[in-house]
């Protein structure tokens, strides 16, 4: 449990970094690398096949579908996707109204704590670490069945809520983890020339501390995201209205729409990936870390 | 160094939103878990002190017998999936000599990771399907469509059908996992292989092996607890049908509570999972320790 790839100086990427064997050496492709080749492509085109699959089946009738599964599809059922997005259109707007909210605040909390516990001296300060620490080890296992009984005394179930407060809590667990261990891999001396300077905590975590931690908070940001994004279980066992409801719930229920019809089901799928795949396409590097980041929370 | 103290206002302020979210939502319901795991506590009723009463039932449970089985099947094989495939294709992809390519071949392995998982679920369920799937269309093109079934919809391919999801499991975490492994491993080690003329599988064996030891204890562990966990995908695949062929301890425990109201028999397995977690997890630990204290 040591994100410490977060502390080192130098920002490379877990995973990101380069290297072959035998690199710069300008022989004659060996028959070695040849087979690499070969085996890497046959089972990239296994991994791709089934999405492959769902953009092209995602186009097609029903009937189209039955008859020729393996043609091309032609005509192109573009409206598909128009119909799918009005069936979805609210889920993932809910998705988008609670990540809207939960985010900013776990970044604006875990980043408050995280200073408080890396920069400043106080009585109590590893001990409170410790307990946060702890909850690195408490699976969602255990805590399903009473957290749905303390959202339902507090009278929240069904409403935005339920799935709030408990997102915008559990993401701070990781979050100062990982705002504490960045803070306090800065070198003193900055802050040191800041309070010399005469500014206050506030002013060093606003100019200071807030600006460089950047990249550990778009890390957070995005494995936050991915967090609300998949979960199923707790929307689906807390929100009973579905103009409420989230895309991952609502996209199991949306294919009733349309009369098990695949292909405007299918372009819903694709819809649905969007998001994400756009929250690639922008932060790839903090997306990698996120993920790996993700998995040392046990 | 002096430090100046800030004010305990401003620490308890800056501290506040973080602590009482957690008390409420995180420190709470886990203690919560551990006491109402011994009481009698059904839906709308106050839960009353029964002991070890919740664990004799479990283990008089017959449902609950046989849907341990199906978890060491999920376990064995999720940690085998982890071991091998990824494992490869990282050695693949550190295998080739233009950085470029590696790179965008990485790229395209882990893009699957990005899909959210719910679509991947439907997506396989989709492929599995009797009448429509591809997995069917690939037997019959084969000549092989005596083959084609519902694959999970029977009971003797439900549970394969299930680990069968990702094929050919090359791709997501334990690649990027395996990948950072790789790449801490000292250029000079690699050198030093080849000027020794240890090549190929011999040095994957003898050399990369060992020197990922962390990263499959890592991943290992992580395998293990979320197959544990995980029962949103067969409540979406299967519902642990047909009839048990794909019923686990954690699917169990979701529908003693949100079906059937047995919220303190719920919280009991639920109690019994993360004791088998952190027993899990200490044994890692001191697999950890040892091969620190080897090397």
């Amino acid at each position: 449990m040591r994100p410490s790839h977060h502390a080192r100086s130098a920002p490379a990427p877990l995973a990101l970094q380069e290297r072959s064997w035998g690199k710069g050496s300008k022989r004659r492709p060996r028959p070695l690398e040849v087979l690499s080749w070969t085996l890497l492509l046959i089972l990239l085109a296994m991994s791709l096949l089934p999405f492959v699959m769902m953009l092209l089946l995602s186009l097609k009738t029903n009937a189209d579908i039955f008859t020729r599964f393996w043609g091309l599809p032609l005509p192109a059922r573009w409206d598909f996707y128009r119909d799918a997005a009005v069936a979805l259109k609210g889920y993932l707007l809910n998705t988008l109204i609670v990540t809207a909210v939960v985010v900013p605040g776990v970044l604006l909390f875990s980043s408050l704590s995280g200073y408080a516990l890396a920069r400043l001296s106080f009585r109590g300060r590893d001990g409170v670490f410790a307990l946060i620490l702890a909850l690195l080890v408490v699976p969602g296992i255990l805590t399903l069945i009473p957290t749905y009984a303390l959202v339902q005394s507090m009278g929240l179930l069904n409403t935005r809520w339920a799935l709030i407060l408990p997102y915008l809590a559990g993401g701070q667990v990781l979050g100062v983890v990982l705002c504490r261990t960045f803070f306090a891999s800065l070198p003193d001396e900055l802050f040191e020339a800041m309070r010399l300077d005469g500014a206050g905590d506030v002013q060093i975590y606003r100019h200071l501390a807030l600006p460089l931690s950047l990249p550990t908070l778009a890390t957070i940001a995005i494995m936050t995201t991915l967090g609300i994004y998949n979960d199923y279980i707790w929307p689906l066992v807390t929100i009973s209205d579905s103009s409420l409801q989230t895309f991952t719930v609502g996209v199991t229920r949306f294919a009733g729409e349309f009369n098990l019809d695949y292909g405007p089901t299918l372009a819903g799928y694709v819809i649905g990936s969007l998001p994400l795949i756009v929250l690639f396409a922008i932060g790839m590097r903090a997306f990698v870390q996120g993920v790996t980041s993700g998995a040392l929370k046990a | 160094m002096s430090r100046r103290r800030t004010s305990i206002v401003v620490i308890t302020l800056m501290l506040a939103p973080t602590l009482v979210l957690l008390a409420l939502f995180n420190y709470y319901p886990a203690v919560l878990g551990l006491s109402r795991a011994f009481t009698r506590w059904e839906t709308g009723e106050q839960p009353h002190w029964i002991g070890v009463g919740n664990f004799v039932a479990m283990w008089h449970d017959e449902f609950l017998r046989l849907s341990l089985r199906n978890l060491f099947i999920l376990l064995i094989a999720n940690v085998l999936k982890t071991l091998t495939m990824p494992l490869l294709v990282a050695e693949l992809l550190m295998g080739l000599r233009s950085p470029r390519w590696q790179y965008m071949l990485r790229t395209a392995f882990i893009l699957p990771m990005v899909v959210p998982g719910m679509v991947t679920m439907l997506l396989w369920s989709f492929i599995y399907d009797g009448s429509v799937g591809l997995l069917n269309h690939l037997l019959e093109a084969a000549g092989m469509g005596v083959l084609a079934r519902s694959w999970l919809g029977e009971s003797g391919t439900a549970l394969w059908a299930i680990i069968g999801i990702g094929f050919p499991w090359a791709g997501g975490l334990a690649l990027l996992i395996y990948l950072a492994g790789l790449n801490q491993i000292s250029a000079d080690v690699w050198d030093s292989c080849q000027v020794d003329g240890v090549s190929g599988l011999r040095r994957v064996w003898y050399v990369d092996l060992p020197l990922l030891l962390p990263q499959v204890r890592l991943l290992v562990i992580l395998t293990l607890i979320g197959t544990l966990q995980d029962f949103g995908s067969i409540l979406i695949l299967t519902g642990g049908g047909p009839g048990l062929a794909t019923h686990v301890p954690a699917l169990h425990m979701y529908f003693q509570a949100f079906r059937f109201g047995h919220l303190g028999y719920a919280a009991a397995i639920g109690l019994t999972l993360f004791v088998a977690i952190f027993v899990l997890s200490l044994l890692n630990l001191l697999w950890g320790r040892r091969l620190e204290r080897l090397t």
